[in-house]
């Protein structure tokens, strides 16, 4: 009877489980189909390292650790669990039957059974104790953990649940010992294997209380799982479901890559609709777990502007839901024309759709986001989408970008200079061209501000000098160089980007060009992660300036004299640290040339960005405060002297930060490039 | 409503130019081809004249087809049709006005819209040319433009302020910088121009051209100014204005 | 375990219902969509009608309603019309009804122009109107007629200006120069005579303080009715832009804009590409020229006691509305001796440029940047597309010196940089610079020039 009871309960739920859980692979299926087991090894490698071994949760030590014990606790309470349930199908008067002993033998003369002892003993007291802590947390120190500021109802429902299901099992338990249910009352052995915390519980239990409360401890935690299961895909903690998967099916590219957009067939170009994503975006919503981590480290975000990257995932989840009746209908009608969405999913106004414009447009494509998230999502290309469709589809994008996209396709720079214009830097030098010395090894790439922006013609200046004195055999495109396209692809205007892309990929083919320096972490990224989607049979070995000095300086090819002891500390630029993972090669240089480095607090991959990534160099900044003065103020209270960049963008927005903030006097901001060339 | 919008093919003014050696032309490396600026803001308030409603607008080109780019760009922004008018004859304003006029006779617009001037040439004297040619009002100069039923209202940029005129169509109205903000076609627009339709007519069909009466004979750059000077402060520059330059007494 | 089986049945009704209900708030039920956006159509009636209101048109016909046919011949040039058939054309004309008043207006020709503009006869090569040309060249004869669009009692500095273009362009042609004032008032004529001059005419009317081009370019066609000239110059102002181009048209000849100097009698420079180059252009046969006057030096004027042109001004097609001049106790830009600009470094604060502008006794000018901005009107706009200037003086600040602004300002004879900022291209087209921040620096001059009792020599 009890056991009927226990297995149409558990049919019941379990049904109910999978048919919500069928609803979800639907509302994923409605996206673009691009799951691939391609690399199916670094796919479970990924499943291995980020999953199984939580290797994101430890960048936030106090909540990693609760968190791996309340997962670690999970996966060993799940163990139990068959026991647990077939413990309850047979039973008898003498008690709930079924245990692994029966397989295994007792504890006292298996290692396995006294190991499984002891890890559900550690498993229920430490998730236990978690659990306290965990509210104790939210409760009493919400001040001190900007992930918190806003108490999350579902979190701690959550907690209670999981501290219902460890009271309510530690007290089968325990009601166990006390009632000597067979080989369950076994409490003999040493220390842990003695189970104090049963024992603990057991003492404060008489026969005929726990003869009373056993039933409502073991239905209690039976149903609680059972309730707690359907809860789960209805709340943040469905991540369990989603991580998994998430890491398994996911497109291969640590979660920067971009979505290559078809321009030859579809007429659709990014993302206006929810089920215009790609499936694996939206299986990420169903795997965040709303920890906010993202939110915390993202430089709009703490400087007031309206983005939060986790609310983006979750408006895609709000739109997917509210569009689910219909877009599952459309579906069943054989996808004719568009379907009818009710809940937009970009707009304006409040009320228009779910993601808003300002949101969008404030992103700077750092991928401090991708980088904290413990569970792999890749926020920046949805975003990215998003803006394909507001560019391309509506034209919509805010009024300064118009000039930028039109100066990239008229003179091949995004500030519309003359593009005969472009090698004006180069007056009164003698610098060998792609014309005059075809025999070059490696082609410096200039790049759009190292040619037009004043500023950053200093740092060309440089480059130019340190690789005449190691004597590098390079060459310059000259007239003929032209912008790799890379703010119009953050921007969203792929179609200028690819074109922009080809056309210069035309004239490295011209000039037999495969070997690239640039001063730019931009420029490295797109030639590096973006032009072999365009053109995946061009092969480019591209170096970054600061990679390619320290190897200079390394062989001896370039020799310092720095004895200068100068405070100097270095902002690490977003799309070289994160993006492409250089964050030594900079600092080796900084210590060969005789400085004291400095560290700012915020540095390396969980480097602040300077706020000109994402095609935002060109954009006014209306809202909030200003990202570059936040990392000018963090690049002041280190006590240097100078900042030291790697990137044209991130020298003009900390350069403009010291005047904007008024440090300039105190602080100035200075290229790598240049700092060699002052000490070489 | 039918508007015409005469476009012309110049230099985008971001562009250096510079005379050549033999002086009969300017550096043409480098340099990139752009609507003329004053002529796309027409072809923008041609748009917005009819803003989605019944109507027309034609962009015509005089030349050949490198102005084609051009064309298929006004046709992306929302032009209804292309006319490339082929000629062999240097353009120049008494080449260009007749054969306009005789495009004007033959479509017969309610309004034709172009810029003030071209920035190659910045000669001003076409629009008011077709205006006499064809016997119509003008309006140059244009900050604004309202039409009601058959009037229309320009507010115009002139020396000391801005003047109002209005005149019945059909007329002529000149462009200013500051009349709108052009658009920038967006991708599928620019896809659906590649279908609109192009013609292209020679200009024997219209008339025929004769040469005009004025002839650039040479280019030369701009008169060299001396260096300057960098004067440490207000008092050392009002002695320089002073007693080095004598503008001050 | 009765107890738990009843525990469990009750909290699977609870979990279903949980889960039942859920799902319907997930169904989007009454979720509101977004209304259509109404019709365009419908907001068009909220325009402000600009169509003229039968009163007003009324009191605009009768305005206009003056003339009748405009005297073609020279022997008739003396008459005026008869006063019996003005008085009819307005009662005829009287109506309410502003379209129909418009109507016959529009179709009553400016008879000048009768005979070439019939469309149906539109050749490529216009012929000069009949019956204009008396001396017996149809080409006109060897003069010089220079046309100054006038007000108010002293004859402006472009003006001046373009009196001297065309005294040069007289004597290299060894040409009679006539000088014609066009305008509502024409009182500076009285000191329009230069140097050589044969005589000097006015043309009075109030329609010519209007501004529309086709009252001008009548007047126009009335005064070459007096003189049979073969170049017709005049000034770069508003009004000859609009004008002279439509003057050539019916003469069938060419026209040179803008030139600044004068090489022979034919051949004469001009700016291309905005001043990036300059071009020596020739003209054949009768030419319509109009000048930059910053090219050339206000000529020196003397006395006339000039002839007036009857002159019948036609109802014109285009109709004028009114008129917003820009007040202003600073002299004008295109005439001042000193000018000084402000751009984007004064960061929309404009009074440190007005205080310097006060005490040089300037105009004042600004960037593209400025105008657009909206921290002043667009009319103090300096370059390629707003007003070229050549003053004696120029003083840029916080004007970072974009390629556009230089050219509407390289012609100024001294050039004086301002700007914090010491790589500002503006420095490069400078004669004198101070790299300084213009809020402390302009007041100093300011004061500094008061205090010393300063003032520009030009």
């Amino acid at each position: 009877m009890h056991g009927i009871a226990v297995v149409s309960v558990l049919g019941i739920s379990l049904a109910l489980f999978a048919r919500n859980c069928w609803r979800l692979v639907r509302m994923i299926r409605l996206g673009v189909d691009d799951f691939s087991l391609s690399h199916l090894g670094g796919r479970i490698k990924d499943v291995g390292y980020y999953v199984i071994g939580q290797a994101k949760l430890l960048r936030d030590p106090g909540a990693g650790i609760l968190h791996m014990a309340f997962f670690y606790g999970f996966l060993l309470i799940q163990i139990g669990l068959l026991e647990f349930v077939l413990s309850g199908v047979w039973f008898d008067e003498q008690g709930y039957g079924f245990s692994y002993a029966w397989l295994l033998g007792t504890p006292a003369d298996s290692l396995i059974m006294k190991a499984y002892w002891i890890s559900q003993e550690l498993a229920i007291y430490g998730v236990g104790l978690a659990c306290f802590i965990a509210i104790f947390r939210r409760w009493f120190l919400r001040s001190f953990l900007p992930r918190l500021k806003k108490r999350s109802a579902d979190a701690e429902l959550i907690i209670l649940f999981i501290a219902i299901l460890m009271v309510t099992l530690g007290g089968v338990q325990a009601a166990d010992v006390v009632m000597g249910h067979g080989v369950f009352s076994d409490t003999q052995g040493d220390w842990l294997f003695g189970r104090p915390g049963t024992r603990l519980f057991a003492a404060a239990l008489t026969v005929d209380s726990a003869q009373t409360l056993y039933p409502f401890f073991w239905w209690g935690h039976f149903l609680t799982i059972m309730i707690f299961m359907n809860y789960l895909p209805f709340s943040k903690h469905m991540h369990l479901l989603g991580a998994v998967p998430n890491f398994f099916l996911r497109r291969r590219g640590e979660g920067l890559i971009l979505n290559p957009v078809d321009f030859e067939t579809s007429e659709e170009f990014g993302v206006g609709r929810v089920n215009l994503f790609n499936a694996s975006d939206l299986l990420d919503t169903f795997a965040c777990a709303e920890c906010n981590r993202c939110t915390v480290v993202c430089p709009a975000n703490t400087t007031g502007k309206p983005l939060d990257p986790a609310k983006i995932v979750h408006d895609m989840k709000d739109n997917l839901y509210a569009n689910e009746v219909n877009l599952l209908d459309w579906v069943s009608q054989g996808s004719e024309g568009e379907p009818n969405c009710e809940v937009n999913l970009i707009g304006g106004a409040d009320s228009e759709g779910s993601i808003h414009f300002d949101e969008l447009w404030s992103c700077t494509t750092c991928g401090a986001c991708v980088q904290e998230c413990p569970v792999g999502i890749s926020h920046v290309p949805k975003i990215v989408d998003m803006r394909r469709h507001m560019v391309m589809m509506e034209g919509n994008n805010p009024p300064e970008l118009d000039q930028v996209f039109r100066g990239m396709e008229t003179n091949a720079n995004p500030w519309g200079l003359g593009a005969n214009t472009r090698f004006d830097w180069a007056d009164g030098l003698d610098i060998p061209t792609v014309e005059t010395h075809p025999d070059f090894e490696y082609l410096y790439y200039v790049g759009c501000a190292g040619s037009f922006d004043d500023r950053a013609k200093k740092i060309t200046a440089a480059m130019i000098k340190l690789l005449q004195m190691a004597d590098i055999n390079f060459a310059v495109l000259g007239k003929g160089e032209s912008c790799n396209g890379e703010t119009a692809r953050r921007l969203g205007n792929e179609y200028l980007f690819v074109e922009m892309a080809g056309t210069l990929i035309e004239t490295f083919k011209r000039y037999r060009v495969d070997k690239v320096i640039t001063t730019c972490p931009h420029c490295l990224n797109t030639f590096n992660k973006d032009y072999p989607t365009v053109d995946p049979e061009f092969q480019l070995e591209v170096h970054h300036h600061t990679d390619f000095l320290n190897q200079l300086v390394r062989s001896g090819a370039l020799e310092l004299d720095g004895e200068s002891g100068e405070k100097i500390t270095y902002h690490d630029s977003c799309y070289l640290a994160r993006y492409n993972g250089i964050e030594d090669s900079p600092r080796d240089l900084l210590e060969a040339a005789g400085a004291d480095v400095v560290e700012m607090t915020r540095n390396r991959d969980r480097g602040f960005c300077c706020g000109a990534g994402g095609g935002r160099m060109w954009m006014e900044e209306h809202l909030g405060t200003r990202v570059n003065h936040s990392r000018t103020q963090e690049a002041v209270e280190t006590g240097a002297s100078t900042v030291a960049v790697a990137c044209p963008f991130c020298m003009t927005m900390i350069g403009d930060g010291t005047r904007e903030i008024g440090v300039d006097d105190n602080l100035n901001v200075k290229d790598i490039a240049e700092l060699l060339a002052d000490r070489v | 409503m039918k508007i015409i919008v005469p476009i012309a093919r110049t230099e985008d003014y971001n562009a250096r130019i510079v005379v050549n050696k033999d002086g009969d032309d300017i550096e043409r490396g480098g340099v990139a081809m752009v609507i003329n600026p004053f002529d796309e803001i027409a072809v923008e308030e041609a748009l917005r004249i009819l803003d989605g409603g019944d109507g027309e607008i034609i962009v015509v080109s005089i030349g050949g087809d490198e102005a084609a780019p051009e064309l298929r760009r006004a046709l992306a922004m929302g032009a209804h049709r292309a006319v490339q008018i082929n000629t062999e004859a240097k353009l120049m304003p008494e080449v260009i006005t007749p054969l306009l006029g005789a495009l004007v006779e033959r479509e017969q617009p309610d309004l034709v819209v172009m810029g003030k001037q071209s920035i190659d040439g910045d000669s001003g004297q076409v629009a008011q040319r077709l205006a006499q040619r064809l016997n119509w009002p003008q309006a140059t100069f244009a900050y604004e433009v309202k039409i009601e039923g058959k009037t229309v209202t320009v507010g115009c940029e002139m020396d000391g302020g801005t003047e109002t005129v209005a005149f019945d169509l059909p007329g002529v109205i000149s462009t200013d910088l500051r009349l709108n903000e052009p658009r920038l076609p967006k991708l599928p627009d620019i896809m659906k121009a590649k279908k609109k339709p192009y013609d292209v007519i020679s200009d024997d069909e219209l008339g025929g051209v004769a040469e005009s009466p004025i002839k650039v004979l040479s280019m030369a750059p701009p008169p060299e100014r001396q260096a300057g000077q960098i004067v440490a402060d207000v008092d050392a520059l009002i002695a320089k204005l002073r007693d080095e330059a004598k503008v001050l007494a | 375990m009765n107890i738990g089986l009843v525990i469990g049945i009750v909290a699977v009704v609870l979990v279903l219902g949980f889960v039942l209900t859920r799902k319907e708030q997930d169904e989007p039920s009454a979720a509101p969509t977004p209304e259509p956006q109404p019709e365009p159509a419908a907001t068009q009636s909220e325009k402000p009608t600009l169509v003229m209101s039968p009163d007003e048109a009324q009191q605009a016909a009768n305005e206009s309603m003056a003339s009748t046919e405009p005297t073609v011949t020279p022997e008739e040039q003396t008459e005026t019309p008869a006063p019996s058939e003005a008085e009819a054309e307005v009662e005829t004309a009287a109506e309410p009804d502003a379209e129909a008043t418009a109507e016959p207006a529009a179709e009553e020709p400016q008879s000048v122009a009768v005979d070439a503009e019939d469309p149906s006869e539109a050749e490529t090569q216009l012929a000069p109107v009949e019956g204009l040309n008396t001396l017996d060249n149809p080409e006109g004869g060897n003069a010089v007629l220079c046309l100054l669009d006038v007000n108010g009692p002293d004859l402006s500095v472009p003006n001046r200006s373009t009196l001297s273009a065309a005294q040069q362009i007289a004597q290299a042609r060894s040409a009679e120069l006539h000088v014609c004032c066009l305008g509502a008032d024409t009182s500076s004529a009285s000191q329009a005579a230069v140097e050589g001059v044969s005589a000097v005419h006015s043309i009075t009317h109030a329609h010519l303080g209007d501004g529309v081009a086709e009252s001008f370019f009548a007047a126009a066609m009335t005064a070459l009715g007096s003189v049979a000239a073969d170049v017709i110059v005049g000034p770069s102002s508003s009004a000859g832009k609009g004008y002279l181009p439509r003057l050539a048209e019916q003469l069938g000849c060419g026209m040179v804009t803008e030139i600044l100097s004068v090489e022979s009698g034919d051949t004469f420079t001009r700016a291309l590409w905005a001043g990036s180059v300059i071009a020596t252009v020739q003209g054949t046969g009768r030419l319509v020229v109009s000048v930059r006057a910053t090219g050339f030096e206000p000529a020196v004027t003397q006395a006339a006691e000039p002839q007036e042109i009857p002159f019948e001004a036609p109802v014109t097609k285009t109709r004028f509305v009114g008129r917003e001049t820009t007040e202003s106790a600073r002299p004008d830009l295109s005439e001042a001796s000193v000018v000084v600009s402000g751009g984007r470094g004064t960061k929309g604060d404009f009074a440190p440029i007005e205080q310097l502008a006060d005490a040089l006794g300037a105009a004042m000018g600004a960037s593209r940047a400025a105008c657009d901005a909206g921290w002043v009107p667009n009319d103090l706009q300096v370059g390629q597309t707003g007003k070229v200037v050549a003053p004696s003086l120029y003083i840029a600040a916080g004007l970072s010196g974009a390629i556009q602004h230089i050219a509407g300002m390289k012609g100024s004879k001294t050039i004086v940089a301002i700007n914090k900022d010491e790589e500002a291209p503006i420095f490069g087209v400078a004669d004198y610079g101070l790299v300084a921040d213009l809020f402390e620096v302009c007041p100093e001059l300011a004061d500094k020039v008061g205090e010393q009792g300063l003032k520009p020599t030009a």
